[in-house]
């Protein structure tokens, strides 16, 4: 194999192939597929505005995607529906307008496919990020105090969320989200593919 | 000792030998740039990966500072050892060892040196965005867009070198190293572009950036480091032992079914994921095929090594070299495995992953790399490593470490899968029984990471030119043990002789 | 592959390595006039003594058993594919190929009984984060459901709870307790009333389970209401009698059918 071309010429074809083949064909499948129509007239997924897409961008530089996945494999295969992570596998639809792929590839924690569905309250949300243990014993999720300032006066404002008794200390009562923490747990509220959808059997 | 020289094969000819002076003295700033820069990246990787591996188990360690967060240390780690530690080793090698098979000097004696700055910028760059929270959160692909612009500009040089090195080489046979760098050179840096254009581009559907995610994460693996790899361990195998490859015809066979199936390989990382069937069958099936190249060349190389394994004792380069071979026959062998759906459903999501990973990564490529500069350095520099004992330390802990780090976590992610697809533990119970095997890892990651500061010493050491003084190479056995043990199985040959 | 090489030298040494050193070649006398006045001469010298030539190709045949392996292997993934390719069809998710060929309407299968133990074990993972898998709750924080009076008490009040969630003060085991539940209306009554049986029956629990009827009819009866219950309001609520289900309809399965 003496031709430098001969070399060009396959390592160049075999590359273009598979990209044509893995990324290109799927992306032509999917073009034909738009959002579903649920049964009182709303589409489903609807692209992220406001708050929860601000809080998107507090996900990814927080990098979650290293330990959090955010899908659901299918009934039968894996136990992601039995623990309760969603009630349907996802599928393509759900992402479709993702502007980068959060789908993950690591559960140190538990799927987040459906956070929003599954624990809807902020307060836990909140307490479970400033410090992960207080609302799971035993959890190894690093503490995000970043997120919050702390407070000890005895009228807390509207917006702060009383620690547990046993977490007090004299100057740290409560715990006051900062704006990017407010993003954040608005972002996990929006996570809910509860939707049913016709391909996700 | 005489013995030794006097079958030297005759094909020597002093043109050849200028020659090869002549290109190592033409590789020496630009190689030196890109290895020195090298180990300045796997020494602060190892800094980020003790953090990341502590922080597992510690959650509460240094968690107030933001930029230090797990989920900033970890890509920072990855980052760092992927672009700054594994790309900036491969080109050196790469552009060395395409001059030596070639016969020509290394073109652009200004810009290539300049590239490795660039290169070394760009990688700064990226790495203070991931740590204050610009990362594109798309793994193996963390850095922002931006950086593009300094990897695009290195690796338009490296291409065009590497063209010209090939059209003007002297030797018009071809040598399969040869094939492997032409084509990891080319590949690489249309993965970069292509998949960054998928994942970050606006428009393109959400789950379409999942495959690409994949397809570029798996194949900067296979079609970039898998090819560095392998053309050095084509290239120190027979160098070292002074035999010739095995068999041509497996090279060929070996390099095009490579080239043909890993690039369908990707798809296996979303196993049970939003994609349709048919797109993860196919990365299946890509992956099963892997056997075919992996095969080929493990038999490639084992029958040139047969006979042969007794310069393992000797030669520093070969005993690095052999282990990160066959630490590729190993991780291909299982990643193929671990494609099948059966294998994903329990290991899928877990650290078995990142034991996988790092056989991939750290056993065959590093390990791989630091053989291929514990052969180039004393050729650009022209002086000797100065300590063999230190090489011996560096070549242990690194070794040992990796082990314990594979076999550990490989075992702590099956288990974690099988707990985690039964419904009746609880989570919480799934994590508790991982910490003791994360424990583990940072324990073999500081061992690993004390191999990667004794190499850094012998590096600097080098660059002081403390081995200046010395006569030959730095071999793990001297000449005074290995004449004496020759002398002794003489002894004993003749004994024999006497018997009979 | 016309290209072949030629068999490299046989005589290649078996020699060890780089160790080279202290030793005279015949190849180090060089007649190029050129060469021999280089500069770089003495460096020549030092590549003759610690380097092997560069690498050269064998030509051993591959073995046949070899290609006979890759042959079965390649048989194999074309077979793989056409079980397991689903078509190749955009929106087929599932690799089984009986999920292709499957006739439409054919999928939606009588209605399955209904376990509500394990329904409700499933359910449960919803509510663990909070009340832990033990039943415990976080002291101070989140009221425990093992030994609580109001989860043995009447049923209709825990699917109210549930229905419209909680806020405000409340007093569990002599605890008083001061936050939120959400609301988890969104699960169907068979979910509700299984998680209910589930949490009754569990741990120190030994109450009666609760039945979808009963948890669809509350859900009609407070089907006005917005705002979550406080914990004199459910007092209330306990006092009053549970509300009258309809005519045991067949057990509702979940529209999980397409």
């Amino acid at each position: 194999m003496n031709r430098s071309l001969l070399i060009f010429v396959g390592v160049i074809f075999t590359v273009v192939f598979s990209l044509s083949g893995l990324v290109l064909v799927p992306d032509w499948q999917f073009s034909e597929v738009g959002p579903y129509k649920t049964e009182d007239g709303t589409l489903y997924p609807q692209p992220l505005t406001g708050p929860p897409e601000a809080g998107r961008h507090v996900y990814m530089d927080l990098g979650c995607i290293y330990c959090h996945t955010q899908q659901v494999r299918p009934e039968g295969f894996g136990a992601d529906i039995e623990r309760g992570w969603g009630r349907r596998r996802t599928v393509m639809r759900d992402y479709m307008y993702d502007p980068i792929n959060l789908t993950g590839t690591m559960r140190t924690g538990p799927d987040l496919a459906n956070i929003g569905a599954r624990q809807p309250s902020k307060t836990w949300q909140y307490l479970h990020l400033y410090n992960p243990v207080i609302t799971s014993p035993g959890s190894i999720m690093p503490p995000h105090p970043f997120l919050f300032s702390v407070g000890a006066e005895a009228v807390a404002p509207p917006d702060a969320v009383a620690l547990p008794a046993e977490w007090q200390t004299p100057t740290a009562k409560y715990i006051i989200p900062n704006s990017r923490g407010r993003f954040l747990v608005d972002y996990l509220m929006s996570l809910d593919k509860s939707v049913n959808l016709p391909e996700a059997e | 000792m005489a013995s030794i020289a006097v079958t030297k094969p005759a094909a020597v000819d002093s043109q050849e030998l200028l020659t090869r002076v002549q290109t190592d003295r033409s590789c020496r700033q630009t190689v030196l740039i890109y290895y020195t820069s090298a180990v300045f990246w796997l020494l602060l990787g190892s800094v980020l990966a003790i953090l990341a591996s502590l922080k597992m188990h510690i959650p509460g360690f240094l968690a107030e500072w933001e930029w230090l967060t797990f989920g900033r240390v970890r890509p920072a780690h990855l980052t760092s050892m992927i672009y700054g530690w594994a790309v900036m080793a491969a080109i050196g090698t790469l552009l060395w060892l395409q001059a030596r098979m070639g016969r020509v000097r290394l073109p652009l004696p200004l810009l290539l040196p300049v590239s490795g700055i660039v290169w070394n910028v760009g990688v700064a760059y990226g790495m203070i965005a991931i740590l204050i929270g610009y990362s594109t959160s798309t793994e193996w692909l963390e850095f922002p867009v931006p950086v593009l612009g300094f990897f695009g500009f290195c690796l338009v040089l490296v291409i065009y070198a590497s063209l010209v090195m090939m059209m003007r080489r002297k030797v018009h046979h071809t040598y399969v190293s040869q094939w492997y760098i032409y084509g990891g050179v080319l590949w690489f840096p249309f993965l970069y572009v292509s998949a960054l254009i998928l994942t970050q581009a606006p428009h393109v559907n959400g789950t379409v950036r999942a495959i690409a995610n994949w397809w570029f994460a798996h194949n900067v693996l296979g079609l970039w480091l898998t090819p560095i790899g392998l053309a050095s361990a084509y290239y120190f195998i027979p160098k070292v032992t002074g035999r010739p490859v095995h068999s041509y015809h497996l090279s060929l066979l070996g390099f095009w079914t490579l080239a043909l199936f890993y690039n369908w390989a990707g798809t296996h990382h979303l196993v049970g994921g939003p994609i349709p069937a048919w797109v993860i069958t196919v990365g299946i099936v890509g992956s099963m095929m892997m056997f075919i190249p992996v095969t080929t060349v493990a038999i490639n190389h084992h029958m040139t090594m047969l006979g042969q394994f007794g310069h393992l004792k000797t030669s520093p380069t070969l005993r690095f070299v052999v282990f990160g071979a066959m630490s590729y026959t190993l991780v291909s062998f299982h990643g193929s495995l671990a494609a099948l759906r059966s294998f994903s459903e329990v290991a899928h999501f877990t650290h078995h992953t990142i034991a996988h990973s790092h056989l991939g990564v750290y056993c065959f490529f590093t390990m791989m790399m630091f053989g291929a500069m514990y052969y180039i350095f004393p050729r650009i520099l022209r002086r000797e490593w100065s300590s063999a004992p230190l090489i011996k330390v560096h070549f242990w802990t690194t070794a040992i470490g990796s082990i314990i780090y594979v076999v550990g976590l490989g075992w702590a992610g099956l288990v974690q899968g099988w707990m985690m697809n039964n419904p009746d533990i609880a989570f919480m119970d799934v994590v508790k029984y991982t910490i003791p095997w994360l424990e583990s890892r940072s324990v073999a990651g500081t061992l690993m990471s004390i191999g990667h500061v004794v190499f850094a010493i012998l590096v600097w050491r080098m660059l002081r030119g403390d081995g200046a003084e010395q006569q030959g190479p730095t071999l793990f056995t001297t000449a005074r043990s290995l004449r004496a043990q020759r002398e002794r199985k003489a002894r004993a040959r003749e004994r024999a002789k006497g018997v009979a | 592959m016309s290209d072949t090489p030629k068999p490299s030298n046989p005589e290649t040494p078996a020699s060890d390595g780089e160790m080279r050193h202290g030793t005279r070649n015949p190849a180090l006398h060089p007649t190029d006039v050129e060469i021999r006045n280089s500069p770089d001469v003495l460096e020549m010298h030092q590549q003759i003594i610690r380097e092997m030539n560069e690498p050269a190709d064998g030509v051993a045949p591959t073995p046949v058993w070899l290609l006979m392996f890759f042959f079965a292997l390649i048989g194999w993934g074309g077979y793989y594919i056409a079980q397991n390719g689903g078509g190749f069809r955009g929106d087929i998710y599932n690799e089984d190929p009986a999920v292709l060929y499957r006739q439409a309407g054919e999928g939606a299968a009588a209605a399955k009984p209904v376990d509500l133990m394990a329904v409700g074990k499933r359910t449960f993972n919803n509510c663990t984060q909070c009340h832990q898998v033990n039943g415990a709750g976080i002291p101070g924080a989140f009221p425990p459901l093992d030994g609580a009076e109001r989860v043995s008490g009447p049923p209709h009040v825990l699917a109210a709870i549930l229905l419209h969630g909680l806020h405000g003060p409340l007093q569990v085991k002599g605890q008083t307790y001061n936050g939120d539940m959400p609301a988890w209306g969104q699960l169907s009554d068979e979910e509700i009333a299984g998680v209910l049986t589930y949490v009754r029956a569990s741990w120190s629990n030994k109450a009666p389970e609760v039945s979808p009827a009963l948890v669809k009819a509350m859900r009609t009866q407070t089907a006005s209401q917005t705002a979550p219950w406080t914990g004199t309001a459910l007092d209330a609520l306990a006092k009053e009698p549970p509300p009258t289900e309809e005519a045991a309809p067949a057990p509702v399965t979940e529209a999980k059918s397409n």
